[in-house]
């Protein structure tokens, strides 16, 4: 089975001498490259390299690899794993070259593993300590024959535009003054690139980078594109673009030694029926009546031919992409391999472009998946990197659009004067993602001469699930797991301002241009507005606490109340009764639950030292509950044979201390009166001097 | 039991993203109404222009049962001289039927028996229509305002919640009352009660030559709270053709998908709304019911959780699809995230647009395609004087070619998109073309890929300098496109298997052929064949004949689970050829071959016999040298 695995080996600087910012956003950077990784439960393998330990491996002096040198999978241990290794002892030596040495090896060690990808990560300060380059080309070269690709990423980092090829290209940033060994170590970080093809980049950037993979095996869908009955080339289709989160999570709704599943229950009228699956058949709603349509009944048609079946040509402009649908966008290629379908491919996309035309077919997808489907296919000339081809849309059919009756927005009332145009304009002008960096030609801090390049554009969602997860795994073993605690750590991390606001280079100028056109346009929130939305939100949390009060039972929990944390056991458990609608079965849940309690109660009380705090709090939640469930006669039962063991046991302290100081004596109904008080006067008082 | 396995199921996070789950919710707490209401005056221009409206109506009353079964539909004749009772007289009884009006059908959910009943009296129009129902006496003109009353009565005693009610009048006369009149008056007070009361009003003209100016211009406008320069006068023959498909235009105020404020700065922020372009695939519904008497049985998927103890069940009970939880290791150790924390992450922000920068318009690349893209409109309702700063800024970016670059949150718990709004505007001239119901002046919300949605293929093994075609042959597909082209119309293209389906459903219950066309005659290539007939030898004498597409190995089944025997890559009829050997060779492929294949071809082209034991690089190096032996030779 052919898999695009890949193999990663991050070489990190942990010399004392590296900048501690430096150290610190390499080891974030390898995190999320850790992280993604995981969540996208990937099967790639990776492993680690440092170089300035204080520890050394046979042959290279201060670098040491994790864990025996293999490869490992990813997961959270990792992660966890990762953070103690950076933190072993480091000195000042290290170099980088020894470093890559070593990667290498653990590459050749992993071979074993067959992966499509190996790839060497180095985030490397190439500061001012001296460095030894005497295998410079051997290892360049070693790195060049494997294969093994290299991405170097490093902090000073700036782009410019080559003067040649107009492409980006990463260069130090000469802005502070170097010294001369600086200026050495940058010259051999700037030749790797023409050495053995690596790639040199900002942090951002090396993220980017390592995220990016192509891949030269796609999933393809193999078929034939027919016009007329003898016109046919055959094509793969691929996916160019797809609408689909790689991020994996497993759900699931029971522990391991329960059992799921997911089971159909027939109603009629509300009540459930258990009809049998012969009495059952299928039908469609057509208005208010029921029409019986049996498929079985109907002739069975043999599967329409797979393949795209052509349908007519169009003009390109004549179908609006506001009607494109689905969730993916396809590339169709000729066959592999096969020349006669890709010079027809290639002479249909050529004379679809020129005569400015599009085509539409009918999708088959396959003789299982056989409905078909509309698609409109757009020419994509060949160039460089790929040959002709088309592109493959869905289309939505006409019993679904939609029309409207927009008024014109060029009315007189919102007319807008020259004064307020020019503010809007000047808010454009100061928000431009591309001309603020018209001036090519200096460096700049990102590889795009573009603030926000659509081709690289995050996964916020995916990204705030991703350090959920870390933080849950960091903070692992600390008590407090609430949902409190849960709120405000969401809120603490920045993480959620941080893709929600104008790029920083531009956010001064911009705030002041929109401050303009706010002092220009009148603009005043609608109070009628507001009420009507609140009414409107109140109207739809009402409804479903009348509909389904069902629903809100919390599930018993299967354990009942402990020895160690029988006071929030006690809680957890009561909560989930109290959630129970039907009263006979709640009142009936609560007697075992409250003559559980008790036994854990005096089970409490025999042991040799009392925890007073413990039962302290558990006699008055116990005491608290049976108020409201109106069970006192039971409490007071309770607390005679409470007396009896005190008095047995002369449990003095927890007499005075915990029964007479909390008052958790028989309860009272209502005011209590001089009879009452008299009795519980004489219940709390003890006499242990007449004690046995 | 389903083949569903809880234990693997996925969740790709992606399940709370839909956009239509908004007006779907809404649709639960009320239903869609139309209330028809045909002008006795269509009887005037002959029988015909009535039949004409009659039919529309037929047709939109079978499209709506097909697809939205919960709808109510209703009937009124207007200006008409009696009123009789429709079939049901006690409906109408607690409502006060004015003069020259008559209830046909009050708002009802269609069933079987009622689109019988309808049938059954169309076809009795030609002959009683004007006995039984008339025109008003002297002029046609019976109040405007009356018959609006009683629209407004039959919808607001339907019986049900409405969240979506549309009276549809269909007409021929442009000047129910003169402008000067009390009349008129009266009428124009009445469109501002259904502005109140929010009920849509639409006037269907039936002749092309209907001039909104003197009435309808200021009634729908007001009707509608719009200025009355805002008001786009539609195309009345278009307006017939969608109002069979029983769709009318939307009316923008009430049918969005949702309201949301755009920041586009620090306390600088405007309301707008924003619409889709085209709805779900709506099939008729599918349901569960008894053989015996068709009854409808409703189904509920549950979720059961059961802990066995041996034998016996220790506890059973039933989980909702939101109490379970995401779950990841940590080493041994198995850690929860609760689906209620996944909606705090989710809800980190309140639904909102927030602006990021300005990009040229030629910074978007052609195709670019996540999913469908949506309409985004001002709306002055909830904060006052967006209209202005939008269409300010609307004017702005038309006129220098900007496009808007957005952070977008649509809906709670939703997923941020970054988006790109492009200015679009109505063009005058393509007024007639279904290019103007589209949309409106506005911005359309397109949707960027994420990075990661963006798969990088490395297409190095398909290209070849082989693969470019010369001129003969471009020039040969641009004549097959000049003789297969077509017009595109939205109507142009139906779903077959929809189609297919109302088909039969209709003829199962009404006994109504259609003329649907089944999707075999729509794959069926006669006609293109013929079209393109002339060109066929062209097509043989300019490309090659197609090499059969290599066989691959069929995937392993998984009923009996042993991987199937190996199948030849190449074919071994082309091997025949010692030409195709030579490409083979040429292009170091003959290792595709099997071993017997490469025994054969040593036979057969060599003369050479080699030991069965060979191994195969043995064999190919042998060919190979022979080959070269040969061409030597």
């Amino acid at each position: 089975m052919a898999t695009n695995k890949e193999c990663l080996v991050i070489v990190l600087d942990v010399r004392t001498c590296a900048a501690e910012d430096f150290k610190l956003k390499s080891v974030k950077c390898v995190a999320e490259i850790l992280k993604d990784k995981i969540v996208c439960s990937s099967k790639d393998y990776v492993s680690f390299v440092l170089v300035g330990s204080a520890k050394n491996t046979d042959d290279c002096q201060n670098v040491i690899y994790f864990k025996e040198g293999s490869v490992q999978l990813c997961s959270w241990q990792l992660l966890l794993d990762l953070f103690t290794f950076v933190n072993e002892t480091a000195c000042e030596q290290g170099e980088w070259l020894d470093g890559i040495k070593v990667a290498l090896d653990m590459q050749e060690n992993a071979l074993a593993l067959k992966p499509a990808r190996r790839r060497i990560l180095l985030l490397f300060d190439f500061n001012s300590m001296p460095q030894s380059y005497e295998n410079f080309n051997s290892i360049t070269d070693e790195l060049l024959n494997s294969g093994i690709e290299l991405i170097v990423g490093s902090h000073n980092i700036a782009y410019i535009d080559n003067m040649e090829s107009g492409e980006p290209q990463a260069i130090f940033n000469f802005s502070r003054k170097c010294t001369a060994e600086e200026l050495e170590n940058q010259k051999y970080a700037l030749n790797l690139v023409p050495r053995c093809n690596a790639t040199l980049c900002s942090f951002k950037e090396t993220l980017q980078t390592v995220f990016r993979v192509t891949n030269r095996r796609p999933w393809t869908w193999n078929s034939t594109l027919c016009i007329g009955s003898k016109i046919s080339i055959n094509v793969q289709g691929m996916i160019a673009m797809k609408n689909q989160t790689p991020v994996k999570l497993n759900r699931v709704w029971a522990v391991s030694d329960e059992e799921v599943s997911r089971e159909t229950h027939h109603f009629m009228k509300g009540a459930e029926v258990t009809p049998l699956p012969e009495d059952l058949m299928t039908g469609y709603m057509l208005g208010g009546t029921a029409v019986p349509y049996d498929d079985t009944l109907l002739e069975p048609k043999a599967p329409h031919p797979p393949g795209l079946h052509f349908f007519g040509f169009i003009k390109r402009d004549s179908v609006p992409d506001e009607y494109f649908s689905g969730d993916s966008l396809y590339v169709v290629a000729h066959q592999k391999g096969s020349t006669v379908s890709a010079n027809k491919l290639d002479a249909l996309v050529r004379a679809l472009d020129s005569s400015n035309h599009a085509m539409l077919c009918w999708k088959i997808y396959s003789p299982k998946l056989n409905t078909p489907k509309m698609v409109i296919l757009l020419p994509k000339l060949p160039d460089d990197s790929h040959p002709a081809m088309l592109y493959m849309l869905e289309l939505s059919y006409t019993s679904q659009h939609h029309f409207w009756d927009f008024p014109s927005l060029r009315t007189t009332k919102s007319e807008c004067s020259e004064e307020q145009l020019e503010a809007i304009d000047r808010l454009i002008d100061s928000t431009d993602l591309e001309c603020s960096l018209s001036n090519t030609h200096q460096p700049r801090q990102w590889r795009q001469n573009d603030l926000l390049p659509f081709d690289s554009l995050p996964s916020i969602f995916e990204q705030n699930v991703m350090d959920v997860l870390e933080r849950r795994v960091i903070k692992e073993g600390s008590l407090r797991d609430d949902d409190q605690q849960f709120k405000e750590m969401l809120k603490d991390k920045n993480f959620v301002d941080v893709f929600w606001s104008v790029p920083e280079a531009l956010e001064e100028k911009s705030k002041q241009a929109a401050s303009t056109v706010k002092k220009l346009f009148p603009l005043k929130h609608s109070r009628a507005w507001l009420e009507k939305l609140q009414a409107k939100e109140q109207a739809e949390n009402a409804l479903p606490i009348k509909d389904e009060p069902q629903d809100k039972e919390i599930p018993m929990p299967a354990d009942g109340v402990g020895l160690v944390a029988s006071a929030q056991d006690y809680t957890r458990i009561l909560a989930s009764i109290r959630s129970i609608s039907n009263v006979t079965r709640r009142d009936a849940q609560f007697q075992t639950l409250a003559a559980q309690v008790r036994v854990v109660i005096f089970t409490l009380l025999e042991r040799k030292k009392l925890n007073l705090e413990q039962l302290g709090e558990l006699i008055s939640l116990y005491r608290q509950s049976c108020l409201d469930f109106n069970a006192f006669l039971e409490y007071d039962k309770f607390t005679e044979e409470l007396k009896k063991i005190v008095v047995a046991k002369r449990l003095q302290e927890f007499w005075t201390d915990i029964m007479d100081d909390k008052q958790l004596g028989p309860l009272v109904l209502g005011q209590p009166t001089l009879d009452d008080e008299l009795n519980l006067k004489a219940y709390y008082t003890i006499d242990w001097q007449g004690v046995p | 039991m389903s083949t569903w396995n809880p234990a693997n199921d996925v969740d790709l996070l992606s399940g709370s993203e839909d956009e239509e789950d908004i007006a779907m919710k809404r649709d639960y707490h009320g239903r869609e109404a139309i209330l028809f209401v045909v002008d006795a005056n269509l009887q005037t221009a002959g029988i015909g222009r009535l039949m004409e409206a009659l039919n529309i109506i037929r047709t939109a009353f079978i499209s709506g049962m097909l697809v939205n079964d919960k709808d109510l539909i209703g009937l009124v004749f207007a200006n008409t001289k009696h009123s009789p009772l429709p079939l049901e007289a006690s409906c109408v009884e607690t409502i006060v039927v004015p003069e020259n009006c008559a209830v046909f059908l009050p708002l009802r959910q269609l069933t079987k028996p009622i689109v019988e009943h309808y049938l059954e009296f169309m076809g009795t129009v030609e002959s009683q229509f004007a006995t039984e129902y008339g025109l008003v006496e002297p002029d046609g003109r019976g109040k405007f305002d009356l018959m609006i009353r009683l629209c407004i009565e039959l919808l607001e005693k339907c019986g049900k919640k409405l969240n979506n009610a549309k009276i549809a009048y269909v007409t021929d006369v442009d000047t129910p009352h003169l402008p000067s009149s009390n009349e008129f008056q009266a009428a124009l007070q009445k469109a501002i009660d259904l502005e109140g009361k929010e009920f849509e009003f639409h006037v269907i003209p039936m002749n092309d030559d209907f001039d909104y100016g003197p009435f309808y211009k200021e009634f729908i406008t007001l009707s509608r709270a719009i200025e009355l320069d805002a008001f786009v006068e539609p195309d009345p023959s278009l307006l017939r053709e969608m109002l069979a498909d029983r769709k009318l235009k939307q009316d923008f105020l009430r049918r969005c998908l949702g309201h949301f404020a755009f920041h586009l700065g620090p306390n600088l922020s405007m309301s707008v709304q924003y619409y889709n372009y085209f709805q779900r695939r709506a099939l008729p519904r599918k349901v569960q019911i008894m053989r015996r008497d068709n009854s409808v049985v409703s189904t509920k998927r549950q979720i059961i959780v059961r802990k066995h103890e041996g034998e016996e069940i220790k506890h059973e009970y039933q989980m909702k699809a939101n109490q379970g939880w995401y779950k990841f290791d940590l080493g041994e150790k198995s850690l929860r995230l609760t689906m209620t924390r996944m909606d705090m992450v989710r809800n980190m922000h309140k639904p909102h647009m927030q602006l990021l920068g300005f990009k040229h318009r030629s910074a978007l690349p052609e195709v670019l395609y996540s999913k469908p893209s949506n309409f985004m409109y001002p709306d002055d309702q909830s904060i006052i004087g967006s209209k202005r700063l939008f269409r300010g800024l609307w004017e702005r970016c038309l006129q220098r070619e900007k496009i808007i670059v957005c952070l977008f949150m649509s809906k709670r718990k939703s997923i941020p998109r970054y988006v790109v709004l492009v200015p679009v505007q109505v063009d005058k001239s393509e007024v007639k073309s279904y290019r103007s119901q589209l949309c409106g002046d506005g911005f359309k919300i397109v949707y960027l890929p994420e990075a990661k949605h963006i798969r990088h293929i490395d297409m190095c093994d398909w290209n070849n300098t082989a693969n470019s075609a010369d001129d003969e042959k471009v020039d040969f597909f641009q004549k097959i496109i000049k003789r297969l082209r077509i017009d595109y119309q939205p109507n142009l293209i139906n779903d077959p298997s929809l189609d297919y389906l109302q088909a039969n459903l209709l003829a199962l219950s009404l006994d109504i052929t259609t003329d649907s066309k089944g999707i075999d005659e729509l794959l069926d290539t006669t006609a293109q064949d013929k079209r393109i007939e002339k060109y066929m030898p062209d097509y043989e004498r300019l490309f090659d004949v197609e090499a059969v597409p290599a066989k691959k190995r069929p995937a392993k089944a998984s009923a009996n689970g042993a991987s199937s025997s190996k199948m030849p890559k190449i074919d071994m009829k082309q091997i025949e050829s010692y030409e195709f050997v030579e490409y083979l060779i040429a292009e170091e492929r003959l290792t595709s071959c099997t071993v017997a294949q490469l025994q054969w071809i040593l036979q057969k082209h060599f003369d050479e016999n080699l030991p069965k034991s060979s191994p195969k690089d043995r064999l190919v190096k042998c060919i190979v040298a022979l080959s070269a032996g040969k061409a030597g030779t």
